[in-house]
C-alpha cells in the first residue's frame, strides 16, 4: 500500500493560519526589512553545524524538502511538493518542484538532493544531521525530478525530521569541486547560493548582510524587495534600534516589553516558543525511582508562583508535554497539579519518609539529599534552581544548588548521566523528539526515563506514517507520561516580538522559524 | 639608540612568546568547551567528527605545538567556528577598530589634554572646578549606561543619529554617513581616557609650575604665555606620554563593550564572541595582534621621551 499525504489538506490549513494572522488588506509589494542576528553567522552552509544567527539567515537562501509551518506548526511540503512511503516505511520518495531553481538560474534537481544527503550521511564532512541519516541505506534519483530514499529498518518520521534544519538542499553543480564541505569558504561565509525565497547580495560578515527577492522562488517572488540582517549583539541596542526604526523585527525579552510599550512605531506579538523548563531526575539514582516520591517533589512546586517570579509571567504552566500552540495534536486528558505541600509530605510519608530530629526527611537512617546540577550564565535557570531548593527544602529535603560551566561539567555529567537532578530546557518541535525524550533507548532521554508502554506506544506510532493516528498516539503517550513523572514541566516559555507596525503577514513564532516563509511577509505603505 | 631598540624587539619576541603561551593554554584548561559543541543533544558521533576535524582530539601539548609550528611558518589557523583564516578575520576588522580608536584617541587628546592645561592654568577657579567635576562624572560613569543614554537621547529621542552599526546599508561611501555612525561611539570609548588625560595633565601642570626654573624664568620677566609654553609644557608631557602609552593598546585592541553596545564591527567585539565560543586560534590571533600593539606602543613611548627629553638617553 502507498501512502499520499494529505498536502492539500495543510496548505488549505497553513492558508487559514495566514489569514488569521494578518488583516483583510492586501500584501503590498516592495520594501526592505532590516532583522537583527545576535552573533556573526558561523556559516553560510546549512549542512554544517552551527548556531542560531546561522539558522536564521540560512532559511531565507536555502529550502528543505518539508518545513513545519509557523502560523499552524503543521508539516509541509517545500523543495518536495509531495512524498510516499511503501508499506513497511522503508522506501521514501520525494518528489522535487519541478519550478525550483539555484540562485544562479539553474534548475533544482534529484541529482542535488542525492548530493547533499550523501555529504551528511559521509562522517567525514561532520554534518550535524549524521544521525537522521543512519538508517538510510541508499539515495537513488529516480529521473530528474524524484529521489529515493531506502532504509534500513521503517522509520515513520523521516518527512518530521528533514523539516528541522540542517537538511537543507546543496547545489550540486557548486560543490562537486570541492573535496569537502567545509573546503568551499568563500561560498561558506559570503556567496551562498540557494534556491530559497531570497539571495544574498552583500555579505560584510561582522557588520551586515543584505539580501534581495529571488524572483525564480518557487512558491512565488516574496512580496519584499530585500532584507537586511544587522548583527547587533547587544539585546538593549537591538530595543533602541526598533525604536529608532532601524530595525524592523526582533525578538525580546519580557523584561525589555516596557521599553516599547506605548511608542506608536512598534507593536508587540507574545508567541509560544515551544519550549519548557523542566526539572529533571536522574532515573537511574534510586532515591527517585519511587513514583509517590516523584509525584510529591511535583506537588511541592509552586509552578505558577515561579513562573510569574523568574519570566515573569510570560508563559504558561502546563503537565501537558507537547505546547499547547501544537493545535493538531489532541489535548490529553489530563489535570493540571497545582502546589499541594500537604499532599507532598502525605505522599513521602507513604514513602516511608519520616523527618528527623533536625528537620530532615530520612528512611533507613539516610537522608533525602541531593544536588541540582544548573548551567551557569542563564539567568531564568540559575533562579529556577535557588527556588527549588528553596520549595524542596520546605518540604524536609537537603538540596545543594550545584552551578557548572554548559560547556563543561554541566554537558558532561549530562551526557555521562552522573547527575543526580538538573535543570534543562525540552523542545517538541515534532513527532520524532517524542521519541528521543521519552523511549528507553531514545538518543536524548538524558533522564533514563523507561516504561514499556510508553515504549510500545512509541512502537506502534513508528510503524504509521499517518497525521491522525499520529496525533492520538501523542495524546494516549502525554497521559502515560503524566501518570509516571519522566521530569517536571516547570513552565512553558513565552517571548517576545517586537516589530515595525508596517511589518504585516509574519507568524507569531520566533524569526528563525518564520524564516521559510518569510516571502508571505509585507510591509504596509510602499 | 639603534642598539636599545633592537635589545627591546628582541625582548618583546620572547614576551610575545610567554603571553600567547599562557593565552593557549589557559583557554584550552578553561572549564566549558567549545561554543559549537555546547548542546546536550548533539550526537556523539557527530561530536567527535568535529573535535577530529578541528584537531581538538589530541592532547593539548600536540595542539599547542602544532599551533607554534604554524605561526612559525607565519599561519594563523582557521577560526573553529567560521572556518575561515584567522588573519583575514583580523584584517577585516582592523580597520574599523583603528577608525574608532583614531577617533577616540583625537577626542582623548583634544579635549582632554586641552582642558587639563586650562584647568592647571587657573588652578582653583571656577572654571577648574567644573572641569574638574565633569571629569569626576566622566570617571564613574559606566561606558554601557553612557552608552544606552546617549543612543535614547540622540537615536530614538532626537533621532539625530544612527542607534548602532557602521553605515547606512545599501548606501554609497558617505562620509557624513561614517561620521553619524562613529560619533556616539567614539564618545562613549573616549569619556573614561579624556576625564583621565584631563586629570593627568592638570596635575602634572601644576606639578611642573611649582619647580624652581618656573620661578626662574617668571623672574627673568617671561611673559605667563612663554612660560607656559615654552617650559612647562614640554616638562609637563613626559608623564603624559606615559599615560598615553597606557592608552594606546586600549584604544587599538578594541573596546568590547563599546563595540557590542554599537553593534561597531571592530576587534573588541570579536574577541568576546571568540573567547565566550571557544574559538581558540582566533583568540590567539587577537591576543598576538593586541600584544603587538601594547609593545610597539612601548617602544613608540621610550623614543619619544628621549625627543621630549634630553636628559633621557638609551
Amino acid at each position: 500500500m502507498r501512502k499520499q499525504l494529505a498536502v492539500l489538506a495543510s496548505l488549505a490549513l497553513s492558508l487559514g493560519g495566514l489569514a488569521q494572522a494578518q488583516s483583510a488588506e492586501q500584501p503590498q509589494r516592495g520594501g526592505t526589512v532590516q532583522i537583527a542576528l545576535q552573533t556573526t553567522p558561523g556559516s553560510l552552509n546549512p549542512v554544517l553545524p552551527a548556531e542560531l544567527a546561522s539558522n536564521i539567515i540560512n532559511w531565507t537562501m536555502f529550502s528543505p524538502l518539508t518545513v513545519v509551518n509557523p502560523y499552524t506548526n503543521q508539516l509541509e511540503p517545500y523543495l518536495a511538493e509531495r512524498w510516499e512511503t511503501n508499506a513497511n516505511l522503508t522506501e521514501w520518495t520525494f518528489y522535487i518542484r519541478r519550478n525550483a531553481f539555484w540562485h544562479d538560474g539553474r534548475p533544482v534537481t534529484s541529482e542535488d538532493v542525492k548530493f547533499t544527503f550523501d555529504k551528511i550521511r559521509d562522517p567525514e564532512e561532520g554534518a550535524n544531521n549524521l544521525p537522521d541519516f543512519r538508517r538510510v541505506r541508499e539515495i537513488r534519483t529516480v529521473g530528474p525530478y524524484a529521489v529515493k530514499i531506502f532504509l534500513t529498518q521503517p522509520d515513520a518520521f523521516l518527512d518530521d525530521r528533514l523539516s528541522l534544519g540542517g537538511s537543507e538542499i546543496l547545489p550540486r553543480h557548486i560543490f562537486s569541486q570541492f573535496r569537502r564541505l567545509r573546503d568551499a569558504t568563500e561560498y561558506n561565509s559570503r556567496t551562498p547560493i540557494g534556491s530559497g525565497p531570497f539571495k544574498m547580495k552583500r555579505a560584510v560578515p561582522g557588520q551586515f548582510f543584505e539580501l534581495e527577492a529571488n524572483p525564480q522562488f518557487f512558491l512565488g517572488r516574496p512580496f519584499l524587495d530585500g532584507l537586511v540582517f544587522r548583527v547587533v549583539p547587544d539585546g538593549n541596542t537591538r530595543v533602541t534600534q526598533v525604536l529608532a526604526g532601524q530595525l524592523d523585527w526582533i525578538e525580546m525579552e519580557p523584561t525589555q516589553i516596557r521599553a516599547v510599550q506605548g511608542n506608536p512605531r512598534v507593536k508587540t506579538t507574545n508567541f509560544d516558543t515551544l519550549r519548557y523548563q523542566i526539572f529533571a531526575w536522574n532515573l537511574k539514582n534510586p532515591l527517585f525511582q519511587d513514583l509517590k516520591v516523584r509525584e510529591a517533589m511535583v506537588y511541592a512546586i509552586d509552578r505558577r508562583r515561579l513562573l510569574q517570579t523568574v519570566t515573569p509571567g510570560f508563559g504558561y504552566v502546563d503537565d501537558a508535554f507537547v505546547p499547547k500552540a501544537v493545535t493538531w495534536i489532541p489535548r490529553p486528558n489530563i489535570q493540571f497539579r497545582e502546589f499541594n505541600p500537604q499532599r507532598a509530605r502525605q505522599l513521602l510519608a507513604e514513602a516511608g519518609w519520616r523527618t528527623n530530629a533536625q528537620g530532615i526527611l530520612e528512611k533507613d537512617g539516610k537522608p533525602f539529599e541531593f544536588k541540582i546540577l544548573v548551567d551557569r550564565g542563564n539567568t531564568q535557570r540559575e533562579q529556577i534552581g535557588l527556588i527549588l531548593q528553596q520549595f524542596f527544602q520546605d518540604i524536609g529535603m537537603k538540596v545543594t544548588y550545584d552551578v557548572a560551566e554548559r560547556g563543561g561539567r554541566w554537558l558532561q555529567e549530562t551526557q555521562q548521566g552522573t547527575f543526580e537532578t538538573r535543570l534543562a530546557e525540552f523542545l517538541m518541535p515534532n513527532v520524532d523528539w517524542m521519541q528521543r525524550l521519552f523511549s528507553s533507548v531514545g538518543q536524548n532521554n538524558s533522564q533514563f526515563y523507561s516504561n514499556p508502554r510508553v515504549d510500545n506506544l512509541l512502537a506502534q506510532m513508528r510503524a504509521t506514517s499517518n497525521r491522525t493516528q499520529h496525533a492520538n498516539f501523542m495524546r494516549q503517550i502525554q497521559e502515560e507520561l503524566y501518570a509516571t513523572f519522566p521530569n517536571i514541566p516547570l513552565y512553558y516559555m513565552e517571548r517576545i516580538l517586537a516589530t515595525n507596525t508596517r511589518l504585516q503577514g509574519f507568524p507569531a513564532a520566533n524569526i528563525k522559524d518564520a524564516m521559510p516563509f518569510i516571502h508571505r511577509v509585507w510591509l504596509r505603505g510602499n | 639608540m639603534f642598539q636599545y631598540l633592537v635589545k627591546q624587539a628582541a625582548a618583546s619576541v620572547l614576551v610575545l612568546l610567554v603571553v600567547v603561551t599562557i593565552t593557549f593554554f589557559l583557554i584550552g584548561l578553561a572549564p566549558g568547551g567549545l561554543g559549537l559543541l555546547a548542546d546536550p543533544n548533539m550526537d556523539p558521533e557527530v561530536r567527535a567528527n568535529i573535535l577530529r576535524n578541528l584537531g581538538l582530539d589530541q592532547p593539548l601539548y600536540v595542539q599547542y605545538l602544532n599551533w607554534m609550528g604554524n605561526i612559525l611558518q607565519g599561519d594563523l589557523g582557521r577560526s573553529f567556528t567560521f572556518n575561515r583564516p584567522v588573519l583575514d578575520m583580523i584584517l577585516e576588522r582592523l580597520p574599523a577598530t583603528l577608525l574608532l580608536g583614531a577617533a577616540a584617541l583625537l577626542i582623548t587628546v583634544g579635549i582632554g589634554f586641552s582642558a587639563g592645561v586650562i584647568a592647571a592654568r587657573f588652578p582653583n577657579s571656577l572654571l577648574d572646578q567644573v572641569l574638574s567635576f565633569i571629569s569626576f562624572v566622566l570617571l564613574a560613569t559606566p561606558g554601557f549606561w553612557l552608552g544606552i543614554l546617549l543612543i535614547i537621547v540622540f537615536a530614538v529621542m532626537l533621532g539625530w543619529l544612527p542607534a548602532a552599526g557602521m553605515q547606512t546599508v545599501g548606501k554609497p561611501f558617505d562620509i557624513a554617513d561614517r561620521l553619524s555612525y562613529l560619533v556616539m561611539p567614539a564618545i562613549v570609548l573616549a569619556a573614561g581616557t579624556t576625564a583621565e588625560l584631563m586629570r593627568y595633565t592638570r596635575s602634572s601642570w601644576l606639578e611642573i609650575m611649582n619647580l624652581d626654573y618656573i620661578r626662574t624664568a617668571r623672574s627673568k620677566g617671561l611673559a605667563e604665555r612663554v612660560v607656559h609654553n615654552k617650559h612647562v609644557l614640554r616638562n609637563a608631557l613626559i608623564p603624559i606620554l606615559t599615560i598615553f602609552g597606557l592608552f594606546l593598546p586600549r584604544l587599538i585592541g578594541g573596546a568590547a563593550v563599546t563595540e557590542t553596545l554599537f553593534a561597531w564591527p571592530g576587534m573588541g567585539s570579536m574577541a568576546v564572541a571568540a573567547a565566550v565560543a571557544r574559538d581558540t586560534p582566533l583568540v590567539l590571533g587577537i591576543t598576538i595582534f593586541i600584544s603587538t600593539a601594547v609593545i610597539l606602543s612601548n617602544l613608540l613611548i621610550d623614543v619619544l621621551y628621549s625627543i621630549i627629553d634630553p636628559r633621557i638617553r638609551y
